[in-house]
This record gives structure tokens, sequence and C-alpha cells, in this order.
């Protein structure tokens, strides 16, 4: 009998979500508004923190509800509560970060298209206790927000050759900080879309390298490991022949 | 058919607790929202004249006037006043408003339009700045739901180049923005503007004559004539100033003039030139001669024709023309707002009915009878036990073929809110062929108050007086 597969602990399944499965640089998911929004440190990390608050609180109702849907409506279902949770997101943040609604516009009500959020509700949240549901939500958009950022902190940067702060995001303070003088440089290619695409090219071929090399590693460690199996076996079988002729004589 | 019932209940459900979420979430931050649009909206508004960006707002929250006149005062930290934005309404429904801005000593510094536009992309409201010399100060975006990236290269590339510009004479961008759609609703807006402008030009010349003026009335369209139309002119508190005659001479053969004659209570003021492409020397010499009459009554003023000028007959005649209509107005002001060529009235006749009172026939010069004007009345309060409206009373000219020509508010017992709502219904009534059909009338103002449905009962028992005084005119 097969023995069953244990379940990993609520810290692995937080942060799963931001390097190993991360939505942007490993799963692809989200790239629209990864692509869009990302001009900026703050309006990245903006989306980056609505879409914790949607995938979060959509997770955790999906799961509270998962044994009431029956499964011909199971997708029409979760698109409401999703809708929902937008809606939400989107009025509050018109309400009191009116800056990063006029930056975001569109792109908050299209969170509702991001299949990272039903993609997460029907694969982890639809079949799984509340608790995990919203660790995996968070987790996700924890590694979502961040990938957003680094893109933006990464456009930002070298389109302006600072990062402003407050501007956006209402912070008490507003300033930036670097400040290098890239304007001989004129990369402004970086805060449209095909700096965009350069800047997420650039990241995947980065965590796609992280990637190799750490499977390369362990693949070497496993050569290793059964290299010295095979020695150890060796080893073993030589003494017991050698015992052996000794134990004869 | 019991799973299908179950499956319904639950999407339901499901649906009902969303809606009742977004409301809740909607209730608590529409407020917020409207607030956070109006001081982004001020602020840029303050931000397009140059001036410092205030701590705080005094708004009208209501508007003012007949012009929706609304004021906006900016003050810094230590409550001192940094300029105000006057808003008035714009009787073209494709702009917004209009508002002038003043700075902390009262100086008019310049005008914006606001355009809202809905293109394919979504909504985008603009503003579009111009200063006292038809030159564009600003044009920006205030508020918009296009693309964002699309917004961005328009703000960043294009709406620059609009500085400095003539509004009367833009030169647009021609290639291929990127965001042509978003660029088409800022190019509407500056045309808009420009037609506007055009338009407040009458205001400009207005000015020559009362500085103080800020804003007139249109109190007569001739539509005939080189008498183009009468207008009453205000000034920034709204006190009545004097009326001014827009006076235009255009016959072949010589050259076009605009001129602004001032009359106040029948007594000649001044006459100004319209239009700063016509004030040519020789014009403006010409007209000096004519200030000799100024102070003296209109009906006492003989206009000797001048042969020294190509203008002298022009503008002797528009002077002419100006005074006999001025002492027309005065006289004839009234039976003109009920049936435009009436000359007399005849007998008031009063009717034994509950909401008809009384009637007048009105006659044109060659004594034919053009119909008569009605005074209806009706007290809303007995409509229902549980409102209290009070007496409504109208005047209505309906002339032979039953055609309303004119419907005023004579009397009115309702919130300022239900004034206006009423001064809108009744303007439906104008160039309308009878009452309307129930489901016709305005259905916000009738379920705002009663008196939508009581304006409506009284036009229809004038209507069915009307019809019994046409088969005896008969």
């Amino acid at each position: 009998m097969a023995k069953p597969k244990k379940d990993p602990g609520l810290l692995a399944v937080f942060t799963k979500g931001i390097i190993k499965e991360n939505p942007v640089f490993v799963a692809l998911l989200g790239l629209c508004p990864a692509l869009a929004v990302t001009s900026s440190l703050e309006t990245g990390l903006g989306m980056g923190v609505l879409v914790v608050f949607v995938l979060t609180l959509s997770n955790i109702v999906v799961s509270l509800i998962r044994r009431l849907i029956p499964e011909e409506i199971m997708i029409p279902s979760y698109i409401i509560v999703i809708a929902t949770f937008v809606t939400i997101v989107e009025m509050l943040t018109e309400a009191f970060a009116p800056a990063l609604f006029d930056s975001l516009g569109i792109f908050i009500p299209l969170i509702v298209a991001n299949c990272l959020i039903m993609s997460r509700a029907v694969a982890y949240a639809s079949e799984n206790n509340v608790g995990r549901s919203a660790i995996d939500g968070l987790g996700m958009a924890v590694g979502f927000g961040l990938a957003l950022g680094l893109i933006g902190l990464t456009r930002e940067f070298l389109a302006t050759g600072a990062i402003a702060y407050g501007v956006f995001i209402p912070l008490p303070v507003e300033g930036a900080i670097l400040g290098f003088d890239i304007a001989p440089l004129n990369m402004e290619v970086f805060v449209g879309p095909a700096g965009g695409f350069i800047v997420i090219g650039v990241w995947l071929a980065v965590f796609n390298a992280i990637g190799l090399y750490k499977s390369r590693k362990r693949k070497e460690a496993w050569d290793r490991w059964v290299e010295k199996k095979k020695r150890e076996k060796a080893e073993k079988k030589k003494q017991k022949a050698m015992e052996s002729a000794g134990g004869s004589a | 058919m019991l799973p299908k019932l179950k499956i319904a209940l639950i999407l339901f459900v499901i649906g009902a607790v969303s809606g009742a979420g977004i409301v809740g979430v909607n209730s608590f931050t529409e407020d917020i929202i409207e607030a956070n649009r109006l001081r982004e909206e001020h602020e840029a508004y303050f931000d397009i004249f140059g001036l410092d960006m205030p701590e705080e707002f005094d708004v009208d929250e209501e508007p003012q006037d007949v012009y929706c006149r609304r004021e906006v005062k900016g003050y810094d930290a230590d409550r001192e006043t940094i300029g105000e934005i006057v808003f008035f309404c714009v009787a073209d429904e494709d702009v917004y408003e209009r508002a002038v801005a003043y700075d902390k000593d009262g100086n008019r510094l310049g005008q914006v339009f606001r355009v809202d536009d809905v293109n394919n992309h979504g909504e985008i409201s603009t503003l579009v700045a111009f200063d006292g010399n038809f030159e564009i100060l600003d044009v920006r975006i205030v508020h918009t739901t296009n693309t964002p990236n699309y917004v961005q290269r328009i703000e960043d590339d294009y709406l620059g180049d609009f500085a400095g510009q003539d509004i009367r004479d833009v030169d647009f961008y021609d290639g291929s923005t990127g965001a042509t759609i978003t660029y088409n609703s800022i190019r509407q807006a500056v045309n808009l503007t420009a037609a506007n402008a055009e338009a407040d030009r009458a205001l400009d010349a207005y000015r020559k004559v009362y500085p103080e003026a800020d804003n007139y009335e249109r109190a007569f369209d001739y539509t005939l004539g080189c008498i183009r139309y009468r207008d009453a002119v205000y000034d920034i508190e709204g006190n009545l100033l004097g009326h001014v005659y827009m006076a235009q001479y255009d016959d072949e053969g010589h050259d076009p003039i605009d001129l602004v004659v001032a009359v106040e209570d029948e007594t000649f003021k001044d006459v100004v030139v319209a239009r700063e492409d016509q004030a040519s020397e020789t014009l403006m010499d010409a007209l000096d001669k004519y200030r000799d009459y100024t102070g003296e009554h209109v009906g006492d003023i003989d206009i000797a024709a001048y042969d020294d000028t190509v203008y002298d007959s022009s503008i002797t005649h528009l002077l002419e023309q100006s005074f006999v209509r001025c002492v027309e107005d005065d006289e004839q002001r009234e039976l003109r707002e009920f049936f435009r060529w009436a000359t007399r009235t005849g007998e008031v006749e009063t009717i034994d009915n509950d909401y008809v009172e009384s009637y007048q026939p009105y006659y044109d010069e060659d004594d034919e009878l053009l119909g008569h004007v009605y005074i209806g009345e009706m007290d809303t309060s007995d409509l229902t036990d549980d409102y209290s409206g009070g007496l409504l009373r109208i005047k209505v000219s309906i002339d032979l073929d039953g055609l309303i020509h004119n419907a005023v508010i004579e009397e009115i017992n309702e919130s300022n809110f239900a004034n206006d709502l009423l001064e809108e219904e009744i303007a439906r009534y104008r160039g309308m062929e009878g009452p309307m059909e129930e489901e016709d009338v305005s259905d916000a103002f009738s379920s705002a108050t009663y008196s939508g449905d009581a304006l409506n009962t009284i036009i229809e028992a004038i209507y069915a007086h009307n019809g019994e005084n046409i088969e005896e005119g008969e």
C-alpha cells in the first residue's frame, strides 16, 4: 500500500508562492498587469497590495463555500466572489488612495480576469480548508506583489535613475531615493510597454538561470550521493570478500 | 427539477450576499470618493492659473443663481485667501461647465471650460484654460478611465503643445499618436471651448461699457433685423448693471460692424465696437461723435446722418434701431414674452374652473388674434394628505393651432430644489401641442414632489378650455 503524501506545513504553503512557485516568474500567471502597471515601484507594489486583498479573501470565501457549490456552477460562483472583492477593492482604492486609483485605472477591475486568482480558487481553495487556503492566497499574492515590485523597481530605476515614494501610495512622506543622473543614457523606453517586456524577459532569464543552477546542483549532489553509495557498496563487497578469503585461509 | 432549483437558489444567495457587500462598501466610500474628486478638480483649477495650492476650500454646495453660479474659495494654512474660482453652467450641453478664476485681489486671471466625453475607452474630463487674450494657458485631463499608458503618453507628449496658442486657431497634432481615441476627445474639448469662448466674446465686449460685468442674461433674441439681441448685464454679485443691444450691420458693400449699444432706463449710455478686428481708427472716430448723446433720453435724440465716413450711415442706422427697440421693449416686453408679434391685448375673462383662473386674448399689429394667455393654478397640497406643497400658479400662451408659445411659473411654494426642477419641467412645454402623456411627465420630478403631475393637470385643464375658445372663435 502506497504511503499517503504528507501535507506540507503552513510555512511551506506560504513561502512556495514567493520563490518556488512564484506566479509571475515561475508559473507565468498574471503577466498582463505585470507588464501594464509596473512602470514604477509604487504602482507595482500597489497592484500587489490589491491582489493580496482580493486573492486572500476570495480563497477564504471559496474554501468556506466549497462544499455548498455544485460542480456545474463552481466557476460562475467563484467569479461572483472574486468580482465582489475586486469591486470592493476598487471602491476602497478610489476613496483612500486616489492617486493609485488613477494610476492603475482599468487594471483594477481587470484583476477579476487575473488567471492567478481563479487558478488558486479552483486548484487550491476548493480542495483545502480555510486556514491553508488563506495562507496559500496570501503567499501567492505576496509573491505576485514582490514580482511586480521588482519589475517596477527595475523599470523605474532604469528610466529615471531614482525610486520615488509617496506619489501613488498614500504615505505620510513623499520623495525619492537614489537619484542618479541617467538622463544622458535616455532609457525612457523602460517606462513604456517595450521596456516592460525587456525587463520581464531579463528577470525571467535570471529566475530560470537560478532554477537551472539549483537543479544542476541538486543533480550533482544526487550523483555524488549515488557515487558515494556505489563506493560504499563496493567497499563493503570488497571487505566481505577479504573476510571470506581470510576465513578460508 | 429540484437540483436545478437548488442551483438557482445557491446562485441567488451568492449574488445577493455579494450585492449587499458592494452596496455597503459603496455607501461608506461614495462621499469620500466625491470629496476626493472635487478636491482634485479644484486643485487643478488653482494649479492651471499658477495660484498656490490651497490648504482648504470654501465650496458652495448649491448653485447660487440662474447661471448655476457656484464659488470655490481657496485659503492657505493661515486662512488667507489665495484665489477664487467661480463656476457657471454653459448653454452648450456638450460643455459641462465654465469657470472664471480670480487671484486674491480679485483680478480676473482667465477662464476654464470643462468638457466631459465618453469615448470607446471610457470617460474623460478635460479642462481647457485660456486668458483674456484667448491664449491657451493649459489643457489637462482631470479624470479619465481611458487606458492609463495612452493617457500618460498624451499628457507627456502632446498636451504641452497647446499652451500659448490662440484658442480660436489651434494647431492640432495631425499624425498618429498611438492614442487616437483619447486625443480626439482632447481635440473635441478644445474645439468646444473655442466655440464657447467665441460666444463669450459678447461679455468681453460688454466690459467695454461695464468694466465690472461678470455675466449676462439673454433678455431677448430678436431673430430678425440688425439688432440681434438684448442682454441684461450683471456684476459679480449678480447686480443688474444695465441692458445692452448687440447690433450688427453687414450689408453688401459695407464693412461689417458689430456694435454694443448700452441703454439704461431709456437713456443712451454708450456705444462701442464689439470686435477688436473691426476697431479701425476711422470707426472709432466715427463712434466718438455719437457719444455726444450720452445721458439723453433715446426718444429725444435726433440722430443726424454724418456724411464724413463710410461708417456713419451704418452707425446711425444701428443706433436708431437700438433706440426703437428700447422704447418698444419697455412697452411691449411682456406682450412679446408670450406672443412674439403681439402688439396689444384684449379684456381679461375670468373662468369658473378649478384649475383655470382666467384668459386674455393677444393681437398683432393688424389686429389679428394670435392666441390666448391663460392663468392656471392648483394647490399641490390637495394632491395627497402626506404632502405639504402649496399654490402653484402658471401662465401659458397658446396660439390658435394649439401650440404652446410660452409657459412660465407665476407663483410656487416648493423647496429650492423642486423650484429648479419645476422650471426645467415647464420649459419642456414650450413648443408642444398639448399636455404631456402621463408617461412623459418627468419621472425624476414627479417622484421628488407632486408638482410635476400638478403642472400637467393645470395644462390639461387649460387645453380643455382653449378648445372651447377656438371653437367659439371659428
